[in-house]
């Protein structure tokens, strides 16, 4: 396993008129679980693809454990890789299959058989070992190919791009969980691409959320729930993603249309003028005491574990996460409260400050 | 208006892929929701009249379509993988289908169609460009606005944002549904994802291995599934399910109830997030087990334990919270959220009161 270090890293397909990714530096520490989450187009897959070898930088050097792999190909790297669809062969079985990088490397016959008698019962494929891959199901082919990735011990980093695509909605759960109850006892360094928020943010001890060719934001599921730092994490993580309003700041006044909701509260004073206020449907809540934001509910969605609350107000709409007793229905006039600790404020689409709700008429 | 699917039966080479399957769909969103391979493409096909079952029958609005071709049958299909024509304009796309038909239709009034639906998937300012240039999702709108402009009276959409990104997703099943909504048409839409059934919260189908399991609206399944694999088809996270001698043991009150009613086991099903680390009256069910891992997604952290007798269950827990792998922990069942299944063949013996 290795430390993976990027340094000044960017990549343009078109000559350098325009960066897929943007020159970046970073270090993903040795046996750490990374997740590189964002819509398509980002630049994900081109910055796993940097890392793989299938792809080499416009610019930058790539490092693993301070040896520089920037012209080296895929095959030197040694790196193990997991695609979106099976890979298999399959004139040979599945045992085969999974032995086959082992075999590759001249790996001794029993320590062969025992590693991928392990593998397969990590998986849960022990019964199918005998069979050709193409007689099974895509989604087990997956796992085939997914144990194939994870066999051998003595690469420097296993990369996966969207493996669980394939896979059932029910099945994801069990497969995430064996992914990373193996990561907890191997320590391999990880490097995983999805769109898919669950599967980054449960998934990862890292996670950088790429938009347009940048890196947004990096950090642990948490930082990026309750600390986003810019409006794209704001919309981007969580689902539904941020209420977003337009106000103003005016000495120190948060204003939304004609009310003042809250006072800014930041490290340096906030500048009058244009900002956008944001919060999690998770931080609002019904109030009892008639205070926070007038609204009418629009809607409600009752979505079994909880109810998804449309408001509209004067100055915007508001999504709520309630809980599923919450006793609440459309057409009724109701009290929004914000939770002061979790109100943002954006400015050029950073964040740059919070709002105290508390005592705001 | 109305479509009537009637003891469809299909098989091939001795594999049952459609049994006996029968609905009605009225104007509105009628969602299939099962997992890969339930049944739920082959009916499409079915109903688009692609294929032909080996029984059973198709109305639409009164008329067996049994003998009526594919291009004779009003019915417009979206496949989950994007298709358009790659040397037409957007534009052109969404005309095709109107210049081939058989009611012909003047210059203009293609025009005003074609503008309408691009319009309603908010993609008139793409309309001169070549799909090539578009983004999957734009991709995808295109090919749901074609399907729109030939105004037929049914329009299946196999898993159309299958293969969009998850926010992508999240959008556009809020603007398919408004769509819909304003609409007169049939629309048969299928999924393989729980959520997206129960956001879509309109009649829905549920299939398994080829058969209708339940049929009913989306969040009355959901509280009320049949069997094991209703229950499933509908929940993410997926239910725990657990023997009910392990629930038993430390519930004096579930046991007395249980042996008064069905008088021996049962397997017993909650979701994660009717399980909490405290308890919140003596009522619960308490059991404990062991930390096998935990995933935090931010706004939840997700525990796996393991219990006794190698059994495995699952609690969703608010907020970002740490817990040591290997850890013993004891956990409380809410009892007004627990399911009760029949240990052989999966049928449901009671089911929670109200949705939790």
């Amino acid at each position: 396993m290795a430390e993976i270090r990027l340094e000044n890293v960017g990549h343009s397909y078109d000559g350098g008129a325009t960066f897929a990714l943007n020159p970046i530096s970073l270090t993903w520490k040795d046996g750490n679980a990374v997740a590189l989450l964002g819509p398509s187009g980002c630049g994900k897959t081109t910055l796993l693809n940097i890392i793989s070898g299938l792809l080499t930088p416009s610019v930058g050097r790539v490092y693993f454990d301070d040896v520089d792999v920037t012209d080296l190909d895929t095959a030197k790297r040694n790196v193990a890789q997991v695609f979106q669809f099976p890979v298999l062969y399959d004139t040979m079985t599945v045992r085969e299959n999974l032995a086959f990088p082992l075999k590759n490397r001249n790996v001794e016959k029993d320590a062969i058989s025992a590693r991928v008698e392990e593998i397969a019962e990590l998986l849960g494929i022990s019964k199918y070992l005998d069979i050709r891959p193409l007689k099974l199901r895509s989604d087990l082919q997956q796992l085939v190919s997914l144990g194939r990735g994870l066999v051998r011990k003595d690469v420097p980093a296993i990369l996966f791009d969207e493996p669980l695509t394939v896979i059932d909605q029910n099945f994801k759960w069990t497969l995430r969980g064996r992914l990373k109850e193996m990561h907890n006892t191997t320590r391999h360094t990880l490097v995983y691409v999805t769109h898919d928020q669950t599967e980054a943010l449960t998934f990862a001890d890292e996670v950088l959320v790429l938009n347009q060719g940048s890196i947004v934001q990096s950090g642990t599921a948490s930082d990026l729930f309750l600390t986003p730092e810019h409006e794209f994490v704001g919309f981007f993580i969580g689902s539904p993603g941020m209420n977003f309003l337009d106000g103003k700041v005016f000495d120190g006044a948060v204003i939304v249309g004609s009310t003042q909701i809250g006072t800014a509260e930041s490290k340096s004073p906030i500048a009058n003028g244009n900002i956008r206020i944001g919060i999690r449907p998770e931080f609002l809540s019904l109030s009892t005491s008639g205070n926070g934001v007038a609204v009418k509910i629009n809607r409600v969605e009752n979505r079994g574990g909880y109810k998804l609350v449309h408001a509209d107000a004067k100055e915007g709409k508001y999504v709520a996460k309630l809980a599923t007793d919450s006793n609440i229905t459309a057409g009724q006039s109701a009290h929004l409260e914000f939770d002061s600790q979790r109100t943002y404020l954006f400015r050029d689409s950073k964040v740059c400050g919070t709002v105290n709700t508390k005592g705001a008429k | 208006m109305s479509l009537v699917a009637k003891n469809i039966t299909l098989s091939h080479n001795g594999e049952v892929f459609l049994d006996d399957v029968s609905f009605t769909a009225t104007p509105g969103i009628t969602v299939l929701v099962g997992p890969t391979l339930s049944g739920k493409t082959t009916l499409m096909r079915v109903l688009a009249g692609l294929i032909k079952p080996e029984s059973g029958s198709v109305t639409i609005n009164g008329v067996d379509v049994g003998p009526i071709s594919v291009k004779d049958r009003s019915v417009s299909f979206v496949y989950q993988q994007f298709i358009n024509y790659p040397s037409l304009s957007v534009f052109d796309n969404i005309a095709s289908p109107l210049r081939v038909q058989k009611e012909k239709l003047s210059k203009e009034a293609i025009a005003d169609r074609v503008n309408e639906v691009a319009k309603m998937l908010r993609i008139t300012e793409l309309l001169e460009r070549k799909p090539a240039a578009l983004s999957g999702g734009q991709q995808q709108r295109v090919a749901i606005a074609r399907s729109l402009a030939r105004r037929s009276d049914i329009v299946l959409l196999d898993e159309p944002l299958a293969n969009l990104d998850f926010k992508l997703r999240e959008q556009l099943r809020d603007e398919l549904q408004r769509i819909f909504a304003d609409a007169n048409m049939m629309v048969i839409y299928s999924t393989a994802e729980p959520l997206e059934a129960l956001d879509m919260a309109s009649h829905t189908i549920v299939m398994n291995e080829g058969r209708v399991e339940q049929d009913g609206e989306a969040l009355d399944i959901y509280a009320r599934p049949k069997n094991i694999p209703v229950a499933q088809a509908m929940s993410d996270p997926p239910l725990n399910l657990i023997s009910s001698s392990l629930a038993t043991a430390n519930s004096e009150t579930l046991g007395k109830v249980l042996s008064d009613k069905f008088g021996g086991a049962f397997t017993l099903g909650i979701r994660p997030h009717n399980i909490a680390l405290k308890s919140q009256g003596a009522q619960d069910i308490a059991l404990s087990g062991k930390v096998r891992i935990a995933e935090i997604t931010g706004s939840s952290t997700y525990v796996h334990l393991d219990l006794a007798n190698s059994e495995k269950i699952v609690l969703e827990v608010d907020g970002a919270q740490r817990f040591d792998v290997g850890s013993a922990m004891t956990v409380y069942l809410d009892r007004s959220a627990v399911y009760g299944f029949d240990p052989k063949g999966g049928l449901t013996l009671f089911a929670p009161a109200a949705v939790r």
